[in-house]
């Protein structure tokens, strides 16, 4: 019994020490568990009416309006664009009554890339809006590769991208290299400045600024709570086409001015 | 029954290497939450990494923030339950004096050491972006090493 003694003195205040540390730990986990921070918050009604136009996708009269800013260099926005957008095209816009119009709002004091990825996207988009889309898809489907400084200058992916969606490469290195669309991705940030947009991905739903992103759960919850006050059965879908050939169906309208 | 001399003698001698290895498995448990809490985020259980103005996201969401499929802080969960095991194990009288001990806390802790160090060359070169947590994690494996080395040269004498 004496000769453990020495030994086990300090195990109370071990095994004190080892709890503790667990407990604060799941106390500390447990408070910073939680959804993607999103606010909700009505539009600020000074802000003037939306000026420029984004990258249009669906019914360009849909009763409701999802419109992003976001950064392709983000990954908040890349999971939204590679885990949720998917459902919204073929769940929400496919119907009709949903559309979803992209805004630029790179985040170039943080993110390197985050230029000239939006460069690469309206220059797709400068060879038809659906190549926007297309672009817009490859270069979040490529974020590992060129993101976060894996790539010193992404010119030659983003240009494997232009290939590999069928583009005019030529034509698209082209507006690449020029500042043709400076003023429209500038005039897209400003846009999302002038309502408030200081994070990325930030949706604007009607007169609704989900602020942080969201699930495709939390944004349906806003889509169906516009649609009902604008006394429109969200469980009536205007345009139902089959559910596999919904994203497929979709065919962006209007787009950038 | 009374300690004898011996006893006593013994106890001093291991007291050290018994309060080294109190403090790896107290350090392993500390690293194996914040490996949890990144592995949370990575399966995405939790929206937003404490992070400050740090990169957490960038590094977890990147090209190396999986190995073999599976989340590197998963892994880390995993070396930091191995380390706390081997640790408490140690503590205990029938595995105090096992030769194994102090030699599978130095191969662990270097290998955490050689693995820190890979992952911080990531971080700073290849991805240019720091994870807080990730430092957090590479600062409690050089604790952890530095202790076990420690306690080796303390035995020793």
């Amino acid at each position: 019994m004496a000769k453990v003694t020495p030994r086990r003195r300090g195990f109370g205040k071990f095994y004190l020490l080892i709890g503790g540390i667990a407990v604060a730990a799941i106390i500390a986990i447990a408070l910073n568990t939680r959804p993607a921070k999103q606010d909700l918050f009505p539009v600020d009604p000074s802000a003037p009416p939306v000026a420029t136009a984004g990258y249009l996708m669906g019914n360009e009269d849909a009763p409701v309006r999802i419109r992003e800013w976001a950064d392709f260099e983000c990954p908040g926005c890349m999971q939204f664009a590679t885990i949720t957008e998917p459902d919204i095209r073929s769940r929400l816009v496919s119907t009709g009554l949903v559309s979803f119009e992209y805004f630029f709002f790179p985040l170039v004091e943080i993110h390197r890339s985050a230029a000239a990825a939006a460069y690469a996207a309206a220059c797709a988009g400068d060879q038809g809006t659906e190549n926007f889309w297309k672009m817009h898809d490859a270069i979040y489907a490529g974020f590992n590769d060129w993101a976060a400084g894996r790539a010193r200058n992404p010119r030659g992916i983003f240009s494997g991208y232009a290939k590999a969606i069928g583009l005019n490469v030529v034509q698209w290195e082209s507006c690449y290299d020029s500042d043709k669309f400076h003023d429209l991705i500038t005039a897209h940030r400003a846009e999302g400045m002038q309502r408030g947009v200081n994070s990325t991905p930030t949706f604007i739903i009607n007169d609704v600024v989900m602020a942080g992103g969201g699930t495709y759960d939390q944004i349906k919850a806003v889509v169906d709570s516009l649609l009902l006050a604008k006394g429109i059965d969200p469980a009536a879908p205007v345009a139902a086409p089959g559910a596999d050939s919904a994203a497929q169906a979709l065919v962006p309208l209007g787009g950038r001015n | 029954m009374a300690a004898t001399e011996a006893d006593l003698a013994g106890a001093v001698r291991v007291g050290p290497a018994v309060t080294g290895r109190m403090v790896v498995a107290a350090l392993a448990v500390a690293g194996f939450f914040v490996s949890l809490y990144l592995t949370l985020f990575k399966l995405g259980f939790i929206g937003q990494l404490a992070c400050g103005s740090g990169s957490c996201d960038i590094v977890n969401l990147s090209a190396w923030g999986s190995l073999f499929g599976i989340p590197v802080a998963a892994w880390g969960m995993g070396y930091y339950a191995t380390l706390f095991t081997v640790a408490f194990a140690g503590v205990h009288e029938r595995w105090l004096e096992h030769p194994m001990v102090p030699r599978l806390l130095l191969l662990l802790a270097a290998c955490g050491v050689l693995f820190s160090a890979y992952l911080t060359y990531l971080e700073l070169f290849v991805i240019h972006a720091i994870c807080r947590w990730c430092v957090v994690s590479a600062l409690i494996v050089l604790t952890i090493f530095a202790v076990v080395l420690l306690d080796r040269r303390t035995s020793r004498r």
